[in-house]
């Protein structure tokens, strides 16, 4: 059963509309009140429908829902509206929705509209399927798909298509489909595009030429189908990129043509094919096949039927100039672009006609065939003599042609064990050439006795009992055949690649060496074109690989193949050709080992070498090397520089001639250290050129060659003269640290050393820092005085604590070279001799003035914040966190009417009554809360919570509180303390009291009033009307039948009552404003203005007025009192009108505050100074006889617009017209 | 269906308190073209006991019933609801008249199935047009049924 969800937020017009859906035999089990409600209502039902009103309370109104459903959900939904106007079906279009229904809603209209817009949902979804798998299947297929409309313009573009053509569907879909053609295409191509227009399929008859966007061309077959829409004819292509197909073709050395079975024309050749019919392809495609291929049968196929083939059948061949040509040709079918073909492939088999023709010819010719071919022949008699033999047999027996031929028989060369079976051979083939073996192997017995392994073929000379055979010496063959049978069991074993190839270049094995380096498994390799497969980079061309290969049968060197990963891999490769017997390269075999880590290892050996040879000849230590005889062979710069002599000077030349003489023997000692150590640590003197000594330290190492012998040696040598210089003042150094060795705790602080007479002897950097003074200014003056030091307590006091316990710590202040004082903390210590007299007194201070400083402020600080603390007017409490009191201000007792000793100690909420006991735990939870970020959105850390409560006094008497409790951290961030700040709010609190029995009051008597103005004015009709019917009762009797000034008071009688009746009428309009309103709905006010309009029918007729407006806005209004409102602005625009028709013009304008409303007339106006009085009640501006009224209508109007929120004021000139302007609040939903 | 003697008169009962307003209704019938009989009833109590007669034979039956709703003792609501929900009288028309124009009166009244509701005019002339055209409506346009005794 169709399921539909109801969103409507007036509940009877929901179950009215739920229970016509249930006749309509729809179910409706649902009802979502708003926008929100029906969104999630949607994810559990998933009914098939929503029927939604346009107006709903809450955050989404109909249309946003509808946007959200539609966004969320695919579930079609029907809007209901109040409104048809143009502006609301613009809106209901725009959120999708598949109809709208408007209200009042009849089961007439409500039933098809669902059943319409239910069918045009589930068309929608066959739609988005039916896209969907069309996309699914073009996008997936191998074949380039794309789709143009009949000018050629790009619509669809597949995958494929993007691959094939190198174009993104983005950059081509829009564009002409003749940037995938090549120039020469472009016509044919648009020929054939009108010829689309009469069939569904167009399969050109062949191949065409297209263009990637790179630019290359490559053949491809295209098939076209046509498709017609509402917007015209399109084409659809789909594109066979068969380059590769024609690739091999065109590169297969036999001739190819491609014949329709029907027609017998040639649709397709190949080069070769072009080449052996001597005519160009043009002239070749589209003739008969028959013209050029097998002209003996004309016009007798001899493949008659397709699914006949033939197999290398002789057949002879016309050429373009009419010779014949001896072909071999195989026919076979093949089906292409759905149709069949014939494909035939044929070669040229003239040459090898032509030689047995010779050869049957000339003897000669024969005869040097039989000399020059490589193989030993022999022509044997039946006797087994050998009749004749050639060059190659006189060197396979030893013997000489003429010791042989006529002479000796076949058998004397054959080994003793193969005898046998020779003759038998030979003998059987004498009976039956078919009998014997044509080929077979022997030993061959040689002149000196050696054998030969051998091949032979023989066979019978037609017409004779003679037969030739052919020998062939196998025996290095087999030794190798041998080898690498041997090693066939060890390649697969082995950790190299190993492969072979057969003569086209496919891999015909492939070992787990070969998987393991190249990521191809043996499966997936073999049959492929190694070359292709692994992407092969030869270090030399292959046109000088190969003869290498042809001519030595192997060939070495490095290559680089390509893995599966695409990685490059160096390999040290070996080729080696494996022959057949009679020669013919059969096999390449293809032994490769990874280099590559070997080539990364030598480039970074090389790298590391430049690297090293850079480092050494700018290092800073001189190195050299030398020879045995201790001569230097090379060395670097430094050695140079260090020994103040050009490297020239120093090579060739003794190592000793650098040292000092002094140093000579030393080092020439150390040598039988050296050679058993073989490296040492030495330390000598140089002698530069100019005499200069300097201190050398050297690492000497010998240099050993690969069988352990010392070839040279290297020495690796440092100045360290400096080093030394620096020593022997360290050495100084420590011997005066020795003696103030306390001085060098601290480099950072100012230390000096005083001698007993209190002159400075020592001023460290730090000194020089802190009191500015530089040390040679320092040194030597008298302390006290250059610092101008001030202690703390007297030095009488001070000297004896130093001399008796040889120390003395406390805060000095000394007086910087500026001027400024410092507070330094200062360590004094006494400097004892061995014999115990003080000797000095050593200083160590550090600055202590910011330190000071800030100690200073704290105090200031502090005592600031007292006395506030204690002077503030709010009461202040600082409790632990045990919310025990731990101090309080002045503030906080009279507040409390407690003594200090009442609350200190005891805890916070004691003083308070009983409810208020866990004020500060309820706080605290906040506060915490807020640190950690678990109070949610309520509360801001930091923030204090705000709490009330109230304390009794010690007389009973009730003090309101309003407090600020904050929680105090430590340095830490952890919670320390509570602090509150309380305020007594006692007075506050009885004014807000009293406020808000006064509005209440106010409210009271303001609805008693109206109520009042109602009762009164309705009781007030009933004697009213008494009066009036029988006055005027009197009148239809009495008149002229009393005098006539009776007949004028009755006038005036009647006059005052009726006047009293609208008087009535009004203030019980005017009260009924407040006590007897609508509740708020969505109202029209274009509605609104006509409904107006229509009740002043009458006065605008007779008026002759004119009333225009704009497009005004729908609001949430009274409709009858906004009918009212505009009725009594118009009413009075009309009444007050000028010497001219009333022009009225009904404005509005969206602002900030809302919608303003404008009513403006071209009446006699208002002065503004009376632009307030008139919305009062019973004000008018005009005497009654020129314009009649009771002064109600704008007060009617005020009270109107102020019931809706709104303002209402004028803007006026006397004689020039009236603006009335009046505010209605915009809702979000009330859109124009 | 009728076979009322034009010359019959058409037998009204008019409940209402306001003398001044039994004196117009009256004046204004008067006025019209209908032959008619005007029973008053000044309050509810009244109007009943009357009814309760026309049901026994003791007074004339009503051709039309014009009802005053704010009536003293008994209630001009009251009167109607037991005017509708007695089967002998409740074919009699009732029309309210009355000063009140309250949308929440009209609805009860006609929920309590009254046949008319008429806010008395204040004007004179206009009451008057109103009392013809309640007399010309309800006995010359109108097929009432007809009752025997």
């Amino acid at each position: 059963m169709t399921t539909i969800l109801v969103v409507e937020d007036e509940a009877i017009v929901a179950i009215d509309i739920a229970q016509r859906l249930k006749r309509g035999g729809y179910d409706a089990p649902a009802v979502a009140a708003t926008g929100e409600a029906a969104l999630r209502t949607l994810e559990e039902l998933h009914p098939d429908l929503v029927l939604m009103d346009i107006l709903l309370k809450g955050e989404k109104d109909g249309i946003e829902t509808a946007r959200a459903i539609k966004d969320q959900f695919d579930i079609p939904v029907v809007l209901l509206t109040g409104q048809a106007d143009e502006s609301t079906q613009e809106r209901v279009k725009n959120t999708g929705a598949y109809g709208f229904i408007l209200k009042p809603i009849d089961t007439a209209s409500l039933l098809p509209t669902i059943e319409l817009a239910l069918a045009r949902h589930a068309f929608e979804v066959q739609l988005k399927e039916s896209e969907n798998r069309f996309r699914a299947v073009t996008d997936s297929a191998a074949d380039a798909i794309f789709s143009m409309d009949v000018q050629g313009t790009v619509i669809y573009w597949n995958k494929a298509a993007e691959r094939t053509f190198g174009w993104t569907a983005d950059d081509i879909t829009g564009q002409s489909v003749t940037a995938i053609l090549p120039e020469s295409a472009k016509a044919g191509f648009f020929k054939m595009l009108p010829a689309l227009g009469t069939r569904e399929t167009y399969v050109p008859p062949s191949f065409m030429l297209w263009r990637r966007k790179d630019g290359t061309e490559f053949p491809a077959e295209p098939s076209f189908a046509l498709w017609k829409t509402k917007e015209g004819t399109f084409a659809t292509a789909i594109v066979r990129d068969i380059s590769e197909q024609k690739a091999i073709i065109e590169s297969v050395q036999a001739g190819i043509v491609l014949v329709d079975p029907i027609t017998h024309k040639i649709v397709d050749v190949n080069t070769t094919g072009a080449r052996l019919f001597g005519a160009s392809k043009d002239a070749i495609i589209g003739s008969v096949c028959l013209r050029f291929i097998c002209p003996a049968e004309a016009g007798r196929c001899p493949i008659t039927d397709l699914g006949q083939t033939v197999d290398n059948a002789e057949r002879v061949l016309l050429t373009a100039d009419g010779k014949s040509r001896p072909i071999l040709k195989s026919v076979s079918e093949i089906t292409l672009r759905g149709r069949a073909y014939l494909l035939e492939s044929f070669v040229d088999i003239s040459d090898r006609k032509q030689m047995e023709h010779a050869l049957l010819e000339s003897e000669a010719y024969y005869r040097a065939i039989f000399e020059s071919t490589a193989a030993g022949m022999a022509i044997l008699d039946e006797d087994t003599t050998v009749v004749m033999g050639n060059s190659k047999l006189e060197q396979l027996t030893g013997f000489r042609k003429n010791e042989v031929e006529g002479l000796k028989p076949w058998t004397e060369f054959v080994a003793p064990e193969d005898l046998a079976r020779i003759k038998e051979y030979h003998r059987a083939r004498r009976r039956n050439a078919a009998s014997a073996p044509k080929e077979y192997e022997l030993r061959l017995l040689a002149k000196d006795g050696t054998r030969r392994e051998v091949f032979v073929t023989a066979a019978l000379i037609p017409g004779t009992k003679r037969s030739v055979v052919s020998i062939v010496d196998v025996t290095a063959l087999k030794t190798a055949q041998a080898a690498v049978l041997e090693q066939a069991a060890m390649l697969d074993a082995a950790h190299d690649a190993i492969m072979t190839l057969d003569p086209e270049g496919r891999i015909t094995y492939w070992n787990r060496g070969a998987e393991r380096l190249y990521g191809w498994a043996k499966q997936e390799a073999e049959g492929q074109n190694a070359n292709a497969l692994l992407r092969t980079r030869f270090p030399e061309s292959r046109e000088e690989l190969w003869p290498k290969l042809m001519e030595s049968g192997r060939w070495e060197g490095e290559l680089i193949h390509v893995t599966r990963d695409g990685v490059p891999v160096t390999v040290a490769s070996s080729w080696t050709m494996i022959n057949d017997e009679r020669g013919n390269a059969t096999a390449i075999l293809e032994i490769s080992s990874d280099v590559t880590e070997r080539k990364k290892a030598e480039l970074a050996l090389a790298e590391s070498e430049a690297k090293l040879r850079t480092t050494i000849a700018n290092m800073v230590d001189g190195v050299l090397t030398g020879g045995l005889d201790w001569k230097v062979t090379d060395c670097n710069e430094a050695v140079a520089r260090m020994s103040r002599r050009s490297k020239e000077e120093v090579i060739g030349k003794p190592f000793l001639d650098l040292l000092a003489p002094e140093s000579r023997s030393q080092i020439l000692e150390t040598v039988p250290e050296l050679m058993e150590k073989g490296t040492i640590r030495t330390n000598e003197l140089w002698l530069r050129k100019n005499g200069e000594r300097i201190d050398v330290e050297a690492n000497v190492s010998l240099i050993k060659d690969a069988a352990g012998q010392p070839r040279a040696f290297l020495a690796v040598a440092r100045d360290v003269t400096e080093r030394k210089k620096a020593e022997s003042a360290l050495h100084q150094a420590q011997e005066d640290l020795r003696q103030h060795a306390t001085m060098f705790d601290a480099a950072h602080d100012a230390i000096m050393t005083l001698d007993p007479e209190g002159r400075i002897t020592y001023w460290n950097r730090g000194a020089e820092r802190l009191y500015g003074w530089a040390k040679q200014e320092a040194e030597g003056q008298n302390a006290n005085a250059l610092l101008r030091t001030r202690f703390p307590e007297s030095r009488e006091e001070l000297w004896p604590k130093l001399m008796e316990s040889g120390r003395w710590e406390g805060e000095l202040i000394h007086v910087t070279r500026d001027g400024v004082p410092v507070t330094v903390a200062s360590s004094w210590t006494m400097i004892n001799d061995e014999r115990g007299n003080a000797t000095a007194i050593l200083e160590i201070s550090s600055d202590v003035t910011e330190r000071k400083k800030a100690e200073l402020a704290l105090a200031e600080s502090e005592a600031k914040l007292r006395t506030t603390f204690a002077t503030m007017a709010d009461g202040i409490v600082i409790t632990g966190l045990d919310e025990k009191v731990a101090d309080c201000n002045d503030a906080i007792l009279h507040l409390t009417q407690r003594s200090r000793d009442e609350i200190l100690g005891k805890p916070f909420v004691d003083l308070l009554p009983p409810e208020f006991r866990s004020l500060i735990h309820d706080a605290r939870k906040l506060l915490v809360g807020a640190i950690f970020g678990t109070t949610g959105p309520g509360h801001r850390e930091k923030e204090p919570v705000r709490t009330d409560f109230h304390v009794l006094g010690k007389t009973g008497e009730r003090v309101d509180i309003e407090a600020d409790i904050s929680l105090i951290e430590d340095a830490s961030r952890q919670p320390a303390a509570f602090l509150i700040v309380a305020r007594d709010v006692t007075e506050r609190k009885r004014m807000e009291q009293r406020l808000d029995s006064t509005l209440a009051d106010l409210q009271r008597s303001n609805a008693e009033l109206e109520q009042f103005a109602y009762i009164a004015s309705h009781d007030l009709q009933e004697p009213l009307r008494m009066i009036t019917s029988y006055v005027q009762i009197i009148e239809e009797d009495y008149t002229g039948k009393l005098d006539a000034d009776a007949d004028e008071y009755i006038a005036f009688t009647v006059d005052g009552a009726k006047r009293m009746q609208t008087l009535i009428d009004d203030l019980l309009a005017y009260s009924r404003v407040g006590t007897r309103g609508e509740p708020f709905m969505p109202t029209s006010m274009n509605r609104v203005l006509s409904e107006a309009i229509a009740n002043l029918e009458v006065a605008i007729e007779e008026s002759h007025a004119v009333v225009t407006h704009d497009q005004l806005p729908t609001v949430l209004g009274d409709e009858s009192q906004l009918i009212q409102l505009f009725q009594n602005l118009l009413g009075n625009a009309i009444k007050f009108r000028g010497d001219d028709a009333p022009m009225i013009h009904v404005g509005v304008e969206e602002t900030k505050d809302g919608w303003v409303f404008s009513v403006r007339d071209n009446g006699i106006g208002i002065d503004i100074q009376y632009a307030e009085r008139i919305f009062t009640v019973f004000q008018r501006l005009h005497a009654r006889d020129d314009y009649p009224g009771t002064g109600i209508g704008l007060a009617v109007v005020k009270k109107i617009v102020e019931r809706h929120g709104g303002r209402i004021w004028v803007e006026s000139e006397p004689a020039q017209g009236s603006t009335f302007y009046f505010t209605l609040p915009t809702r979000g939903d009330n859109v124009l | 269906m009728s076979e009322r003697n034009s010359a019959d008169y058409m037998e009204i009962l008019l409940v209402e308190d306001n003398q001044g307003d039994v004196l117009l209704t009256k004046r204004a019938l008067k006025s019209g073209k209908v032959l008619h009989n005007v029973h008053v009833a000044n309050d509810g109590e009244a109007a009943l006991a009357f009814l309760h007669d026309v049901e026994y034979g003791q007074a004339p039956r009503p051709d039309l019933i014009l009802l005053d709703l704010n009536l003293p003792k008994v209630g001009g609501r009251e009167v109607l609801a037991k005017i509708k929900s007695n089967e002998a009288l409740a074919s009699i028309p009732v029309v309210v008249l009355t000063t009140s124009k309250a949308d929440e009166d009209i609805l009860k009244t006609y929920q309590m199935h009254a046949n008319s509701f008429i806010t008395k005019p204040v004007d004179w002339p206009q009451f008057m047009n109103v009392v013809r055209l309640i007399e010309e409506y309800w006995f010359t346009v109108v097929k009432l049924p007809l009752h025997e005794g």
